[in-house]
């Protein structure tokens, strides 16, 4: 979950916008076609209702029965009645138009009702409406519409009573979940907590918040309708003659097609494009309406994703110094607006068996920095610049097996939400077992020992149990240990660590970090622990790296960097932590404002409108990483604090 | 509230699996009888439903006009409606029980022949349509998930946005029109041979095939993201794997739910294309047993189609169980 | 104000979870007992499982007990008559963890104030000096009466639902995991910030999180829960400083820095 709040927490409630702003984000020829339709149907309905005119729909002239378009008299021809096709269809249009608003209010009226009563009125409300709902679905639409008609024969408001009778179950079913889901949001909570009831909840924080789902149903519901009553009075359950639906004139026109294809084609046309244009909107609405994340649509995004690009640097003969390292990495968020930079510049490297941690809260670029140095970047992200490199060669180089054999073996990666990181279909020991034959075949028994010594060597006692257990079954530590059996049971010399530990207990944290160093002392592995936990990374790390903003701001050993920050930021960041030392119930010390988000960065320094120490050159030449005289610490600054040692506590 | 799940999951894993075929035996026993529950009140809704409206059958064996004073109420009585809605309601569901569908009351034939012989009609054409969408629509929604964005993509996803807009029988009108009157390639109505079969099978798969196809390409391109396929790759498995292996098993759990909903659809369009198609199956003797008032006939196949339904939504539910572990121990 | 004044006694708090499709339930609260005095701030700290959780909506009556006795000034918390709920609510409130579902995404924050502060009887024609004077108190500006949720980050709105607990002038606040989900650099603020609301207002609190070091930090004392069980509670200092439970030493090793000192 850090992952995608790092990146695109702007992202996060913008579709939950008002009408305006929903109805803008939709195609202008679209808006036009639902407005044709709706003008077309209103002068339907005006036509049908208004006695002088629905003449016109009705008068016979048998003289002039199969017409062709533009005969005196009609623009689009005659039926097999004489009748003008024009007002035949456009009075169709009009009781489609009818109809489908008649059950539209129907059917989200009722759904509402039930769906609200079933989330938030005990359990026996909710079983009752299920069991109503169930028994509703279980018979299909159309062959309600027969029973009904059978009742009160058949006719438009046959059709429209039992579509109305079972449409709702379908909304009905969506609100209940949703309720539930609300029910349990925090203004929800809140609005109880002050005394509010039911009836208050309902109308004033669900409702408002179930209306894009009722658009969508709506939008379904008006095709559904549309398309049932035409074909329900196309077999003579509905409109009766010489009431011109758009399906009795598709009838009409079918029997009398050798006759003239007039009114069959122009009821196909009609219909068709009604229904087209229905979808479309629908379509649209639900992008808008229900967003489910952004994709980018550019490439083949499967196949996109498995080296970075750019120009490769032939490896050198000579040992390389880090284990791995980035050079000038830049990497983006793709945007169809145009990208937004997530990570700038990043240039770091970690030495063979050294612990590097990278420290950063959201938005910081920490968790792209991981992924930029596996070589694969989330769908979404794209590597502007830079090079990354394993044992001192440029990955660029590597051919796509290359980079399959070496991912796994050579380096590995943890995420913070194990238990994501695993099929929830397969069980944990098959996993691992799938992990370690896609790199060393063998025969499945000996596979499965060696899972199960990995499993035992994570702490997971009773590895036989684990091994069968699927992800779900797993609790956050248990989780978190698993991941790490499927990922060390290569034996990589790199482990990067994800945030591993966020998110679970700080007893199981540290068994899990304890954990982790243990491994590394065994397998003399290289770690790269990316955290928001200051204090956790200074227990474990031999470097650490602070970055802010999609930079690195102070990096080298992490002693110094923690006892004496010269960063501003770094400062505030270990000030406003408290502990022990502190008495208790004074005023932190605090940084002003908020962590600016990607695309939000301020032009020079991107800390300095945070900064109490900031010059005016902050504000228009950007600091570089830079050396310092403390050995090995590396600023990115203009006016760092003097290095004196903390207050002494 | 994380806090209680997290205690849900470690109660779970500590919990001795005493009897996993005793959990399964009863969780498919608690749904069955659910079912059942749910069918027997669209029985009752069936039973009371018809006979809410005025007039009977026997208008429609003797003609009213040319009857004898007292031959309409002999008939009645003969038939058995003059008793009361409760005791009617009674024998049936108790024949029932027995198998006894009762009589069609105005050809006095067993309901249950009637129901062989047309139905069999009819489910030839539902599995024909079934089995149609669903060998069209893995494949290509696959496909264009996997060549996202391209033409081919394109194509499919706009093939089937149209195919969706299309209501089933302009599509029949067309075709009909097309490949019988015009080219002669197909039989225009009518049942016998294989041939039969082809146009009123297209017509009835072709929204639900639509559909489909965009289901399956939208859980496809769901899943690729998904965080599980990045592990893998970083892990170093090879893509084929992750692709057919994971990625299509997940994408395709949608599916099972999505079968059971369109069988839904079809039992009700069925109706529609065999009308149009003179197709001799369940759907157009319904239509006509209701309007005839021809009561047992008529509650006989409503009882019989919402079973289809109904076991369609129970096979779609023990499906997805299997499928998915997840639900087996949520 | 007598600053011993004590505001709540609860004692004996028991809470099962229904189980789904006949098994028991998990036991959430198992005899818990505490009481807290005005003014004064109660820490209670726990990890996933203790029960902090539930323990908080029971005294804001989200949810029930199934035993056990809370008492408010000697008024009855748990099972209130009309008048008492009445009045309960108007002295004890809350400020939830996620600022993200903390208020109405479809609703501005002058609407989800005045929410609150209508309950308190702010009428139609002192509403808006209310809302602001609101705002001012938990340092924001007066612009931010018409903003929408997703416009504001999570401090500022973290900050609006501490003023919506403060609409009502409760004397007792529930915190529940209140910085938890904040950015580092902005727990500091909001923790300074709730640190002069209760210098001004007299409140009391409950403070419950698992950062042990912000409990410490915030508490005068604290009650450690594991289980559902109160397994130590004391004089902060007191408890931090030479824990006599197990699991409280276990706790205080496992918080990086803390064991440093």
């Amino acid at each position: 979950m850090s992952t995608t709040a790092d990146l695109t927490g702007a992202d996060v409630g913008a579709a939950g916008g008002r009408a305006g702003r929903i109805l803008g984000a939709v195609p202008v020829w679209m808006v036009l076609a639902v407005a044709f339709f709706l003008i077309v149907g209103i002068a339907g309905i005006v036509l049908m209702t208004v006695p002088d005119l629905s003449k016109l729909v009705y008068r016979q002239s048998l003289s002039k029965a199969f017409a062709p378009p533009f005969t005196k008299g009609t623009l689009l021809g005659a039926d097999q009645l004489g009748r003008a096709i024009e007002y035949r269809l456009l009075a169709g249009l009009g009781i489609s138009l009818v109809s489908a608003a008649v059950v539209t209010m129907m059917a989200t009226v009722i759904g509402l009702a039930m769906g609200l009563f079933a989330g938030l009125f005990g359990r026996t409300a909710d079983r009752l409406v299920t069991i109503i709902i169930d028994v509703t679905w279980a018979y299909p639409t159309i062959l309600l519409a027969v029973v009904v008609a059978g009742i009160q024969g058949p006719g438009v408001s046959t059709v429209i009573l039992a579509l109305g009778l079972t449409l709702w179950a379908a909304l009905a079913r969506i609100v209940r979940g949703q309720v539930l889901m609300l029910r349990e949001q925090e203004y929800v909570l809140a609005a109880r907590a002050l005394g509010y009831g039911r009836f208050y909840i309902a109308f004033r924080h669900m409702l408002p918040n179930l209306l894009p789902i009722c658009i969508l149903m709506a939008t379904l519901f008006v095709a559904l309708t549309i398309i049932a009553e035409a074909g329900l009075s196309f077999i003579g359950l509905g409109a009766q003659s010489p009431t011109p639906s758009l399906g009795k004139t598709l009838a009409e026109g079918f029997s009398f097609a050798s006759s003239s294809p007039w009114p069959l084609l122009f009821g196909s046309i009609t219909i068709i494009g009604l229904v087209t244009t229905l979808n479309a909107f629908g379509d649209h609405l639900r992008d808008v309406l229900d967003p489910k994340g952004v994709v980018p649509s550019a490439g083949r995004m499967l196949r996109s994703l498995t080296r970075l690009p750019g120009p490769a640097v032939e490896p050198s003969g000579e040992k390389a110094e880090f284990a791995v390292s980035a050079q000038d990495v830049s990497v983006s968020i793709v945007r169809p607006g145009g990208n937004v930079p997530a990570v700038t510049g990043l240039s770091l490297g970690v030495r063979q068996g050294q612990t590097l941690g990278i420290v950063g809260e959201s938005g910081s670029g920490k968790s792209v920095a991981a992924r930029a140095l596996v070589g694969l970047l989330p769908a979404g992200l794209a590597l502007e610049s830079g090079r990354v490199l394993w044992n001192g060669r440029d990955i660029a180089t590597y051919s796509a097996e290359q980079l399959r054999q070496h991912r796994g073996r050579f380096i590995a990666l943890v995420f913070q939400d194990a238990r994501a990181s695993m099929d929830p279909l397969y069980t944990v020991g098959d996993q691992i077992v799938e992990t370690l034959l896609a790199h060393f075949p063998q025969d499945r028994r000996s596979a499965r020992g060696k899972a199960l010594e990995m499993l035992a060597r994570v702490g997971l006692n009773d590895p036989a149990v684990f091994f069968d257990r699927y992800p779900h079954q797993l609790s956050g530590g248990q989780m978190q240990r698993a991941a790490l059996a499927a990922v060390l049971v290569l034996g990589p010399k790199v482990l990067i660590a994800d945030e591993p530990t966020t998110g679970l207990d700080a007893t199981t944290q540290k068994k899990i970090v304890e954990l982790v160093a243990q491994l590394q002392r065994e397998m003399d592995m290289t770690v790269i622990w990316i955290s928001h936990d200051l204090d956790l990374v200074g227990q474990i790390a031999d470097n650490i790296a602070v970055m802010y903003a999609g930079q690195v701001v102070e990096t080298g050993n992490a002693t110094t960097v923690l006892t004496s920050p010269t960063h501003p930021y770094t400062r505030g960041l270990i000030d406003s932590r408290p502990h022990i030392g502190h008495a208790p119930k004074t005023p932190l010390a605090s940084i002003g404002g908020s962590v600016p988000e990607p695309g939000g960065w301020p032009p020079a320094c991107r800390f300095q409108p945070r900064c109490e120490r900031s010059l005016a050159q902050c504000a228009s030449l950007a600091p570089q990483l830079a050396a310092t005289e403390r050995n090995g610490v590396l600023l990115r600054c203009h006016n760092p604090i003097e290095s004196a040692p903390k207050d002494a506590t | 509230m994380s806090e209680v799940n997290q205690i849900e999951q470690k109660t779970d894993a500590g919990r001795e699996k005493s009897c996993p075929a005793c959990a399964v035996a009863k969780t498919v026993a608690v749904k069955i009888g659910y079912s059942l529950v749910v069918l027997f009140i669209v029985t009752i809704v069936a039973f009371v439903g018809l006979r809410l409206a005025p007039g009977d059958v026997t208008t429609q064996i003797i003609d009213p006009a040319r009857a004898a004073p007292g031959e309409l109420e002999a008939l009645r009585i003969e038939l058995g409606l003059d008793q009361s809605m409760l005791v009617q309601f009674w024998n049936y569901v108790s024949g029932l029980a027995v198998g006894d569908l009762g009589q069609s009351l105005l050809t006095r034939e067993p309901v249950i022949s009637i129901v062989a012989t047309a139905g069999i009609y009819s489910v030839v054409l539902a599995l024909a349509a079934f089995a149609m969408i669903y060998v069209v629509a893995i494949p290509a929604g696959i496909l264009a998930a996997t060549l996202r964005g391209g033409i081919v993509d394109r194509a499919i996803t706009l093939l089937a946005s149209v195919m969706m807009a299309t209501p089933n029988f302009v599509l029949a009108i067309l075709l009909v029109n097309i490949l019988a009157l015009q080219a002669g390639l197909l039989p225009v109505a009518g049942s016998g041979t294989w041939r039969h079969l082809v146009l009123p099978a297209i017509v009835l798969a072709c929204e639900p095939m639509g559909f489909a196809t965009r289901l399956v390409r939208t859980s496809y391109l769901e899943q690729a993201g998904a965080v599980y396929a990045d592990s893998m790759r970083l892990r170093g498995l090879k893509e084929n794997l992750i692709r057919w292996q994971h990625i299509m098993r997940n994408a395709l759990l949608p599916v099972i739910s999505l079968a059971a909903v369109q069988v839904r659809t079809l039992v009700g369009y069925t109706l529609i294309v065999e009308t149009i198609f003179r197709w001799p199956g369940l759907g157009k003797r319904l239509v006509d047993s209701v309007l005839t008032r021809d009561y047992f006939l008529a509650q006989g196949l409503t009882i019989l189609l919402a079973l289809v339904v109904v076991i369609a939504t129970l096979i779609s539910s023990l499906l997805y169980r299997a499928a998915d572990p997840r639900v087996r121990t949520a | 104000m007598s600053s011993s004044e004590t505001l709540i006694r609860a004692g004996g708090l028991r809470k099962r979870y229904a189980g789904e499709g006949g098994r028991r339930g998990h036991l959430a609260l198992d005899d818990v007992s505490f009481e807290l005095a005005a003014g004064e701030t109660l820490g209670i700290v726990g990890e996933s499982g203790s029960g902090k959780s539930t323990l908080a909506r029971v005294v804001m009556r989200l949810t029930s007990a199934d035993g056990g006795r809370i008492e408010y000034c000697g008024r009855n918390l748990l099972a209130p008559n009309r008048e008492d709920a009445a009045f309960l609510t108007r002295q004890v409130q809350i400020v939830f963890q996620d600022p993200s579902s903390s208020m109405n995404p479809r609703r501005t924050v002058r609407q989800a104030l005045s929410e609150a502060a209508r309950v308190a009887g702010v009428g139609k024609r002192n509403m808006e000096d209310r809302l602001i004077e609101l705002l001012d108190a938990v340092g924001l500006s007066r612009e931010k009466l018409d903003a929408y949720p997703h416009q504001l980050s999570g401090g500022q709105l973290q900050r609006i639902g501490i003023a919506r607990a403060l609409a009502v002038s409760p004397r007792v606040i529930v915190a529940d995991e209140c910085v938890s989900a904040l950015d580092v650099s902005v727990q500091s603020s909001i923790l300074n910030l709730l640190l002069d609301l209760q210098r001004n207002h007299g409140l009391a609190y409950i403070f419950i999180s698992h950062d042990l070091s912000v409990v410490h930090h915030m508490s005068d004392r604290v009650a450690v829960m594991k289980s559902g069980r109160i397994v130590e509670e004391g004089e902060t200092a007191a408890v931090l400083g030479n824990p006599s439970h197990e699991y409280t030493r276990e706790l205080i090793a496992s918080v990086p820095g803390l064991e440093k000192h």
